[in-house]
């Protein structure tokens, strides 16, 4: 084709650089801006996760079920969490491991969260004990709500607080208040020490 | 005759026919070959055969004498290709009636294990053949390594031999997640956690791998994809590689005894003789492959059984998770501390090394005897991953309530135990109290097991694990076929204290050792 144009000057826009070179460059640039845009296409494409984990408020019964304080944390498998009475009010703990993930189990003769994959233990409040966790169990959200679900007490994750304070409202003798626990709001624990 | 004559003759058809099968050779060659005979035809029809033939032209021609000595290669090389292949075909085959998704992934499993014509058989050559692989590559890099043969020419090759282990190595462990059970779930949970643990891309790479926060369909996918695709076609690309530069480029080493050594002219002459591929070690080959095909058929199905655990339960974390046994030196690196240094760091690190072995050693020695330093080394390397391997074990470093322990011995949440491995009709019914004289009518295997628990519950209480301790095992059948066994140890912690009760029941069937449990403590 470019043999009927062989009479026009072909002039290169960069004066200095063959013509030859210059569409070798280009090219080039062409064939990486290619395979980069391929690259981020797959990539975008398998990244993307077909649903969002759901996060649900768990019903975690009423304020009369709690344990006292000392008893073992009350499991809620499907929600994976164990409530925990601590000194400064209820707790939801995280049931899954600081450390890889594994879901703890409770050893009733030493009161404390043993982690059957790599060892590591947490006391009856969540805290670190031993082991390569590094730091203590998460806490989820937890709602205390009256007969017509008006919230009176909640843990205030943002401002440090990660326990609800249960303890005026069963003073107040109102065992029929109920615990819900949000697993979409979630604090970490503090790192080990 | 000549190829001319042959063709134009309608006569010799079968044999053209035949020739072409066979890569030119005609089938008294093919005979003679296999037989170990000189050559029937002029000029030797066996060398025009690895032009011929596809399969023929990627094997040299000819080897030197001394490089094939079965103390030198110990047929490695061709084992592992040997059983990449053996996992191509049995994985196929199990691809027909495997359902990559959580709902039916386990039940296609045991469909495929009980209810499909030697798909038992198919099942446990793949897992086993898998886990021989990740033995023969290790064994072959050894070679390698006490042979000195990764220096010089061969680095580049020794790479690709690094890569080719670490894929043989993520094949085993994407497949470990496919059959959908307890053991699989969380030990592919523990391994994408680490990936997570990675600095910078870990939450992007556990993201690609789950294809969600969570395994779950999208990550069984992704996981099958892995294992049945990419990395399979990974490992043909670099096997290619790797086998081309031996065949092309610098062929299989000699001994360093004859390439470094002090030999008579006479005996360097024989080592360096070359030998041809046809027949000599064509023949040596069928018949290694053909005593290791038997062998890993025999030992799955007379020895082996491919383990199946409960059906994967995102809700419950199994006592005694373990990884897979050439995984447990990371497992035990991991309980040692930090998941980023110790699940991350340590291992790339470990395989970037090994890698590069061949670029940092600069001594040219090859001979064993010459290389003090790196002996050494490599010896303190097999000792640390034995030693890690063996804290990364279930029992290392996690202690469990002493009832939990026995009841864990006789019948685990997972895996066989005393009670599973009984057979069905040893199970006799019945409530026995191991303070109790046991009745005369119990089976002898279960009178074994009744002893082997009391001596347990003997040793906990004598040691102060569990204080008035009682114990007692009932077994009740169920419904045909089907019999229910109750672990139940109590004990008094002190006068003051309650009395505290640990319970497992576990359900054995006939025919299978798979059991579906309920546990109360």
């Amino acid at each position: 084709m470019l043999g009927c144009m062989s009479n026009l000057e072909i002039t290169s826009p960069l004066r200095g650089i063959p013509r030859r070179e210059l569409l070798s460059w280009i090219w080039l640039v062409a064939v990486t801006a290619a395979a980069a845009k391929a690259t981020e296409l797959t990539y975008s494409f398998v990244r993307t996760s077909r649903a969002a984990q759901q996060h649900t408020r768990f019903d975690a019964g009423t304020v009369a079920d709690l344990g006292a304080m000392g008893d073992a944390p009350q499991p809620f498998p499907e929600g994976r969490f164990w409530l925990a009475q601590t000194p400064e009010g209820v707790a939801a703990l995280d049931g899954v491991c600081t450390h890889l993930d594994c879901l703890l189990g409770w050893d009733g003769q030493a009161h404390e969260f043993l982690c059957p994959c790599h060892g590591s233990r947490f006391d009856e409040t969540g805290r670190y004990l031993s082991g390569p966790a590094p730091r203590d169990m998460d806490r989820f959200a937890v709602e205390v709500v009256d007969g017509e679900g008006a919230a009176v007490a909640t843990t205030d994750l943002v401002g440090g607080s990660t326990a609800a304070p249960v303890t005026p409202i069963t003073a107040d003798a109102a065992p029929d208040f109920h615990l819900v626990v949000d697993t979409g709001q979630a604090s970490e624990g503090s790192p080990a020490t | 005759m000549n190829s001319d004559s042959a063709r134009t003759s309608p006569a010799t058809r079968p044999q053209r026919t035949k020739r072409s099968v066979f890569a030119g050779l005609a089938l008294h060659e093919v005979r003679a070959l296999l037989r170990g005979d000189p050559p029937t035809e002029r000029p030797n029809p066996r060398y025009r055969a690895h032009v011929n033939s596809f399969l023929l032209h990627i094997r040299p021609r000819t080897y030197l004498a001394a490089a094939t000595r079965l103390t030198h290669t110990w047929f490695l090389g061709v084992l592992a290709v040997l059983l990449f292949a053996v996992e191509l075909v049995t994985g196929v085959l199990l691809m027909v009636f495997y359902a990559p998704t959580p709902e039916q992934a386990y039940a296609s499993i045991l469909a495929i294990t009980y209810y499909t014509p030697y798909g038992d058989l198919l099942r446990d050559v793949h897992r086993l053949g898998a886990e021989v692989m990740v033995i023969v590559v290790v064994l072959h890099m050894a070679r390698t390594f006490l042979t000195g043969s990764y220096k010089g020419p061969r680095a580049f090759t020794w790479l690709t031999g690094v890569l080719l282990l670490v894929v043989t190595l993520l094949l085993s462990f994407s497949g470990y997640l496919l059959p959908w059970d307890q053991l699989a779930y969380w030990a592919v949970t523990i391994g994408t956690s680490m990936a997570q643990a990675t600095p910078l891309i870990g939450a992007e790479l556990n993201l690609l791998l789950r294809g969600a926060t969570e395994i779950g369909a999208d990550g069984l996918l992704r996981f099958y994809l892995l294992h049945v695709l990419l990395l399979p076609l990974a490992g043909i690309l670099l096997i290619a590689v790797h086998y081309y530069r031996i065949a092309r480029h610098h062929g299989i080493s000699l001994p360093a005894a004859v390439e470094e050594g002090d030999l008579a002219p006479e005996e360097r002459a024989a080592a360096t003789r070359k030998i041809d591929f046809l027949p000599t070690l064509f023949v040596r080959e069928v018949v290694v492959v053909s005593f290791v095909l038997l062998a890993l058929f025999a030992a799955a199905h007379y020895l082996f059984d491919a383990p199946l655990e409960q059906q994967a339960d995102p809700f419950h974390t199994p006592l005694n998770t373990q990884a897979p046994w050439f995984f447990l030196w990371v497992q035990g690196l991991l309980k040692l501390g930090d998941k980023t240094l110790m699940g991350v760091i340590v291992p790339v690190l470990f395989f970037v090394l090994l890698a590069a072995l061949p670029y940092l050693d600069r001594n040219p020695a090859r001979c064993w005897q010459r290389r003090p330093a790196a002996m050494v080394l490599a010896l303190a390397v097999a000792i640390a991953i034995g030693v890690l391997s063996y804290m990364g074990t279930a029992t290392y470093g996690i202690t469990l309530p002493p009832a939990v322990r026995i009841a864990e011995t006789l019948a685990p949440e997972e895996g066989e135990g005393a009670l599973r491995s009984l057979p069905y009709d040893a199970l006799t019914p019945g409530s026995y109290a191991l303070d109790q004289p046991i009745s005369a009518s119990v089976s002898p295997k279960l009178h074994g097991v009744l002893e082997r628990y009391a001596h347990l519950v003997t040793a906990a209480a004598a040691a102060g694990e569990l204080p008035n301790a009682e114990a007692f095992l009932d077994i009740v059948e169920r419904q045909a076929d089907l019999k229910e066994a109750t672990v139940r140890i109590v004990w008094q912690p002190s006068e003051t204290e309650r009395q505290l009760t640990y319970t497992r029941t576990i359900y054995l069937h006939r025919g299978r050792n798979a059991a579906s449990i309920a546990q109360d403590s």
